[in-house]
């Protein structure tokens, strides 16, 4: 009993409180500079979303520097922590402690959104030709399988999807079996690569690939990149018969089949399987959002005599039915839309060199996170009190100083 | 206190067997997408081959972007010897040389960065059978005009592989200029036998400066694609 009374008080302590602090702020400077190495999403990822430790291997000042850190999320957690047990279960409860308690609840709820927000919120982009609408966001880094079955015509009216939470978790020298009401045979996908790149067995560089030969392509295993967006991934597939006999068919997937701009379509494998007709694909993931957005025209302004953009804003149709007329909405740089739960940002436009004759396309950020509005409401609830703090503080000094004078 | 240690061990224990257990095992998928037919990009389109579905061939699954009516023209002085054909998808510009046409130059732009300059330079030496090179050597690289400012200027010999999977040609050479910037890049590649291609270094120099931008009658002047400023796009285009 002892000891949980003084790990109580030791967790429950300023100095323990001090000592994440601290921490959170080394960790917050060294893994800000390790992105200029490890890119944006390596160093939030490595630093700032790790619940173990992380190691500082970079030369921020040309000097190599080695050293452990903790994880960021860990450091969040015992944040969490202290503000618990320190800021609201140990502090004397009175009535002029409110405000100090209202302060406090308001920062553990930013904290529990900021949890909610890396645990939940989506990222995706759109990116849309004026005339053309969707109503589906893709990720800039995440990938599923798509496998369809063809009709006559090679048309497909849905997919069975094999999502990224199963594919991550295969890794370069793993392999994993997916099965499927819809499916009369099971897939194993094998080897999956974050970056590669299918070869022709003709190039002489496809003499450093691994793996078996498909048609006159192995797959290259590349670095993976930095920059999420620089990578496409490759894996193997094999489409097992459901008793369990020989692969009915090899394939080699590449993220390079995917759609490669707004105007063009993601590219399948066929095969046969029992004299029907089916494909299969790997492609960026996507998700459906709330609304139909139609891309009514796009505006795009530079500053005179130069090539850099001065403005871009889209005009947009974003419908919940498609055979509602819609509503009308301008989305520029800074000024998102906000509907049914989704952020939709003016991201970029494209090709970034339009030549002769070319139309331009906008490219949007989609931001689907169920916890977008609580740091707003985090925010009030901090600001009442320390408001209300500061209005306590003031009412007894003056209070004490009236009677200071009338004693005096 | 040891009986709930035994038992904390225990349930670990417990729920890292039945974890290990289930990631072995076949997993059952049921997420579906949905293909809305009215949105055509959502079609996936059945590949005739792995060429094509590599996108290591020029055939385009949908059909070309409409021009805008009166918007600017790339042009070029047409050296002397050399044939235009037909534009593709990838190739804005797109001419042949040779006595059977087995020397080629054209014009690519990309969007999206198109990779960066050193990834696109190992893509061009991997064509050629070459390994790749280190970014400072390049960056290092001569560097020579296009739409008026510099491009790194690149003179690789081997065997060219291509991209389209056939046998590798012996004896070849690859003239090319390079343009990128955070937004997108430019890209003029010569390639064909080496003794033609050495024959016809002084018309490609000429060509790449000839390259312009015809704003004609346009209604607004399109960035030219000399100095592409946008932000990064994050729809990536490959050739």
């Amino acid at each position: 009993m002892a000891i949980l009374k003084g790990i109580y008080k030791f967790f429950s302590s300023f100095l323990f409180a001090a000592i994440i602090l601290i921490l959170l702020t080394i960790v917050t400077l060294f893994g800000t500079l390790a992105q200029k190495e490890m890119g944006l999403h390596g160093g939030v990822k490595e630093f700032f979303h790790s619940y173990g430790y992380s190691v500082f291997d970079a030369s921020p000042f040309g000097i190599p520097i080695k050293f452990p850190l903790p994880g960021g999320m860990t450091l969040m957690f015992l944040l969490f922590i202290s503000m618990t047990l320190g800021g609201v279960v140990h502090v004397k409860k009175r009535v002029r402690g409110i405000p100090n308690l209202i302060i406090h609840c308001g920062m553990l709820f930013l904290l529990v959104s900021g949890y909610i927000t890396h645990n939940m919120k989506r990222d995706g982009y759109v990116a849309l030709y004026p005339g053309t609408s969707t109503n589906r966001a893709q990720s800039y880094k995440d990938w599923q399988i798509e496998v369809f079955e063809l009709g006559e015509n090679d048309e497909a009216k849905q997919a069975t999807v094999i999502p990224w939470e199963n594919l991550r978790p295969i890794g370069d020298e793993g392999s994993q079996v997916f099965t499927s009401k819809a499916w009369p045979f099971s897939v194993q996908v094998e080897n999956f690569y974050r970056n590669a790149r299918p070869i022709p067995t003709s190039a002489p560089i496809s003499a450093e690939a691994t793996g078996p030969e498909i048609n006159g392509f192995k797959l290259l295993r590349r670095e993976t990149d930095k920059e999420v967006a620089a990578n496409f991934p490759g894996c193997f597939a094999k489409i097992i018969p459901a008793d369990g006999s020989d692969a009915a068919a090899e394939l080699i997937l590449s993220g390079t089949s995917d759609r490669i701009s707004p105007d063009d379509a993601a590219m399948l494998a066929g095969f046969e399987f029992e004299g029907k007709k089916w494909g299969i694909q790997l492609v960026k993931r996507s998700w459906e959002i709330a609304f139909n957005i139609e891309l009514e025209k796009f505006i795009f302004e530079k500053h005179p005599g130069t090539t850099k953009a001065k403005n871009f804003e889209s005009r947009i149709i974003w419908r919940e039915d498609l055979e509602d007329e819609g509503k009308k909405v301008a989305v520029r740089m800074n000024d998102p839309m906000r509907q049914s739960g989704f952020v939709v940002f003016q991201e970029s436009y494209g090709p970034p060199n339009p030549g002769p004759g070319e139309q331009m396309y906008s490219q949007f950020a989609v931001s689907d996170d169920p916890a977008d509005y609580f740091p707003l409401i985090a925010l009030i609830i901090i600001t009442i009190g320390l408001v209300a703090h500061f209005v306590w503080r003031l009412a007894e000094y003056i209070s004490k100083s009236s009677a200071k004078r009338r004693a005096a | 206190m040891k009986n709930f240690l035994k038992t904390s061990i225990l349930a670990t224990a417990s729920v890292l067997v039945l974890c290990n257990c289930q990631e072995s095992g076949p997993i059952e998928v049921t997420e579906v997408r949905e293909i809305n037919p009215a949105v055509k990009l959502e079609i996936p389109v059945l590949a005739k081959s792995d060429t094509e579905r590599f996108r290591m061939s020029e055939k385009k699954p949908q059909a070309q972007r409409p021009a805008t009516p009166g918007a600017p023209r790339l042009i070029w002085d047409l050296p002397e010897g050399w044939k235009e054909v037909e534009t593709t998808q990838m190739r804005d510009a797109n001419l042949r040389f040779g006595e059977n046409d087995e020397g080629e130059c054209y014009l690519t732009k990309l969007s999206g960065g198109g990779g960066g300059l050193v990834a696109n330079v190992n893509r061009w030496r991997g064509q050629m059978g070459l390994p790749d090179a280190k970014p400072e050597e390049i960056n290092a690289l001569p560097k020579k005009p296009l739409f008026g400012t510099d491009a790194t200027y690149i003179d690789l010999e081997g065997d060219f592989g291509g991209m389209g999977g056939g046998e590798a040609k012996k004896d070849y050479k690859m003239l090319g200029l390079v343009l990128t910037a955070q937004g997108g890049a430019v890209f003029v590649k010569m390639t064909g036998p080496k003794t033609l291609v050495d024959a016809n270094t002084a018309k490609f120099d000429a060509f790449c400066q000839s390259l312009n931008v015809d704003f004609g009658a346009a209604p607004e002047a399109p960035a030219a694609p000399a100095a592409p400023s946008a932000p990064e796009s994050k729809a990536n285009k490959s050739e």
